[in-house]
């Protein structure tokens, strides 16, 4: 469009503008529109649902928060649950995290084969969980499985993971950064973005590769690793597809061996399907948004005090 | 992207099963017992030809897949051929299919005819989710007519919830004791007989149990409860309680304190408890995952397996074990348990003429003989014509359904979620971290009935 027509009239221009709306909406369509059906609805649903009894088959009975008073005093699966997802957490969300970052860093400096290399880490995060989760059942074999042969090499014996209640949420954990191809992208992404000026003065300033690390590359990369921090814990709370198969694999029980990776999303399947407590359900469902919720907020509080924005201090 | 994989792999993956018995049937490599092919005489049931004149669709749902799906594709072909109106529309989930049968009640959309497991006919019959079949049987809709005395009287009324039938019966299998030979005979020990002990089992067990130089099991005596490695599955686990004189719930459903903590249910565990814990001639659940689930009987690594009648047929084909049967061992008493699986048509079925039709085909007609190739059928005349009880592999199998003891799964809709689920994670626990198991499971009772009284 010229700057001759906007200029002489506005009219072409709210024209233009109305187009472009059309067509923004139009784009976002599909979002919104599985985001309002999919999501929405189905939330707003299970938020009704929480306040009743529902079995599924017959009509939803209102019980006001009694569902909610049963979860959080009376029902011991749940403290055990919560505290197995918060375990996880903890250990977890740092490795993968300090996994993506070590191979972005890598990938980096990476000269040659860079486009392989980012390929195959990020490989894992393409293939489908529960195939992950099948092929980890196999490394983490107590007999046939390469770590344990691993161990047998050297002299050991290794633990039975996944059988072995002491063992098989270590073994979850261990999963973990098998995955973090997702989160090393994203650093990978944030690495190009920083000024390669300020390595070549700290250098000239005789600053080694450790003070390099921890007074330019953290600083610099700080946002990337907050917003990969968020969206970890988040995902990690809300930990399903692997722990589901693995622990139900060969007959096993959900959350097995004896409830040692019982995940809270686990329980909240268990008492929806196996107990026929949709609206219990519900409610755990809501508790763990809000818990979710509450962690989210402090992380982001947090961040005032180890995110540098470097637009902010322009200001 | 992730959603759809985790959407994909909640249909595809090992699915929770919601009855005790669907859990037997993820062992896919088991194929349905085989004897020899049925001879196409006439319908057991009846000879007339239909006299309601059905047609449309009719959809029908299934845990079964891949090799136990052919019962019901020979089924399927003879009724369509009988009935050229009625077009049947088979749906096979063979993972996840309690889930899937539970969201489609919740929408109104289950199958016409759909497969049940004895663990949720309770459940189910009290949530109106069956159509009562008496009316149909009486022919008081139009329908053809069934005499039910054509059935074993105690298989079939496992179809029944308080007098009303819901259910005619697909197939049933009591606990059933395996052994091979080869064995037995290259350790000179003596075969066990349908009149053995508790004993005699534990002695053979041991006999039967080789370690190699450096103490590592090589050899187990038993497998038990099941072919799959599960050690803690009840059904399997309840003959042994019967057999002590013991019990896991009150003949009313209410209770489960004075049974599941009565001093004969925990010398029962306790003695089963042993065989892994104290004795260790059964492998663990560990020790079967390990080695990655192989059949341990096919491949010599245990010498004796207690579980379901189903991979009967693979046994007696498979050339490298020479396996033989034999009634479970006695306690104080016999006792053993059933797993079963019905057919049932929905409530809300918008076609029941046609859903009648076939639920009476493959429950008691021509398709009935087709599930009864695969597996034990509770027509009389069907089982009479296979020659089931003089057989010498199915003789003990037969023999050993007069000690079945009534599902106590009938006895309580929550029966699942109050008792069985919770004694098994009790079980597991005891298994990891020892205990006192009269402590134990005097608190799973305690519990089990503020549970079912809610």
């Amino acid at each position: 469009m010229s700057t001759a027509a906007v200029s002489v009239t506005p009219k072409p221009k709210s024209k233009r503008i109305r187009r472009e709306a059309i067509l923004f909406y139009i784009c976002i369509a599909p979002f919104i529109l599985g985001f309002i059906l999919f999501d929405l609805i189905p939330m707003l649903a299970s938020l009704g649902l929480s306040f009743t009894e529902w079995n599924i088959l017959t009509p939803p009975k209102f019980i006001g928060l009694d569902n909610y008073v049963t979860a959080l005093t009376a029902d011991p699966k749940v403290l055990i649950s919560l505290k197995i997802t918060l375990f996880y957490t903890v250990i977890q969300v740092p490795l993968r995290l300090a996994t993506a970052l070590l191979l972005a860093m890598l990938l980096n400096e990476a000269t040659k084969g860079m486009g392989f290399f980012r390929t195959a880490f990020y490989l894992p995060c393409i293939v489908s969980s529960v195939a992950i989760a099948v092929l980890w059942t196999w490394i983490l074999n107590p007999v046939y499985g390469p770590v344990n042969g691993l161990i047998r090499f050297f002299g050991g014996e290794g633990p039975k993971w996944f059988s072995d209640p002491k063992f098989a949420l270590w073994g979850l954990i261990m999963m973990s950064p098998w995955g973090a191809g997702g989160e090393m992208l994203i650093f990978l992404a944030g690495l190009k973005g920083i000024d390669k000026q300020l390595y070549e003065a700290a250098e000239l300033d005789g600053a080694g590769p450790l003070a390099r690390f921890f007074k330019i590359t953290l600083p610099m990369l700080s946002p990337t690793l907050f917003f990969n921090l968020v969206m970890s814990i988040i995902g990690s709370f809300q930990t399903f597809d692997t722990a589901y198969v693995i622990s139900t694999t060969r007959a096993g029980t959900l959350g097995g061996p004896a409830n040692s990776t019982l995940f809270y999303m686990l329980y909240l399947y268990n008492r929806a399907f196996a107990g026929q407590m949709m609206g219990y359900a519900s409610a755990l469902g809501w508790i763990l948004f809000i818990i979710i919720m509450i962690v989210t907020l402090l992380v982001l509080r947090s961040s005032d005090m180890w995110v540098f924005y470097e637009s902010e201090r322009k200001r | 992207m992730k959603k759809i994989f985790l959407v994909l792999s909640v249909l595809v993956i090992a699915g929770m099963a919601l009855a005790a018995c669907q859990a037997a049937t993820p062992a896919a490599t088991e194929a349905p017992v085989v004897t020899e092919a049925p001879a196409a005489t006439e319908a057991p049931a009846s000879t007339e030809a239909p006299a309601a004149a059905v047609s449309g669709t009719i959809r029908v749902g299934s845990w079964d897949g891949a090799d136990a799906l052919k019962p019901w594709e020979e089924a399927i072909a003879s009724f369509e051929a009988a009935y050229p109106g009625v077009n049947v529309e088979l749906e096979s989930v063979p993972q996840g299919y309690g889930d899937k049968l539970l969201a489609e009640f919740a929408s109104g959309t289950a199958p016409d005819v759909f497969q049940v497991g004895d663990g949720d006919v309770a459940k189910f019959a009290a949530q109106g989710v069956f159509e009562p079949l008496d009316p149909y049987i009486a022919g008081e809709k139009g329908s053809d007519p069934l005499d039910t005395s054509v059935f074993v009287q105690a298989v079939a009324d496992i179809g029944k919830v308080d007098g009303t039938t819901y259910l005619l019966t697909k197939d049933f299998s009591p606990l059933v004791f395996y052994y091979n030979k080869n064995l037995f005979d290259a350790a000179s020990v003596a075969y066990p007989t349908n009149d053995w002990t508790w004993d005699d089992f534990l002695t053979t067990a041991q006999a039967l149990t080789v370690k190699d130089a450096s103490g590592n099991i090589t050899q187990w005596g038993v497998q038990i409860p099941d072919g799959w490695g599960d050690a803690y599955w009840s059904r399997g686990i309840w003959p042994i309680i019967y057999q002590n004189g013991g019990d896991v719930i009150s003949p009313d459903g209410k209770k489960a304190s004075g049974y599941l903590d009565s001093d004969e249910t925990v010398e029962a565990i306790q003695w089963y408890a042993d065989l892994f814990l104290t004795h260790k001639v059964a492998p663990t659940k560990a020790d079967v995952d390990a080695l990655a689930g192989a059949d341990l009987l096919a491949t010599g690594k245990v010498a004796m397996l207690w579980t379901g009648v189903w991979p009967l047929g693979d046994y007696i084909k498979n050339t490298d074990i020479s396996v033989a049967t034999v009634q479970l061992p006695q306690g104080t008493q016999r006792g053993n348990s059933i797993c079963w699986a019905g057919f049932g048509m929905y409530s809300k079925s918008e076609n029941k003429d046609a859903a009648w039709a076939f639920l009476r085909w493959i429950g008691a007609d021509e398709g009935a003989r087709s599930f009864a190739a695969y597996a034990l059928t509770d027509v009389k005349a069907i089982a009479a014509e296979q020659g089931k009880t003089t057989d010498p592999y199915y003789s003990s199998v037969m023999a050993d359904l007069d000690n079945v003891h009534p599902l106590p799964d009938f006895s309580n809709p929550k029966f699942g979620d109050c008792v069985a689920s919770p004694f098994q994670a009790a079980l597991e626990g005891y298994f990891n971290n020892g205990g006192d198991l009269k402590v134990i499971l005097t608190d799973v009772a305690t519990q089990a009935d503020a549970c079912l009284a809610k």
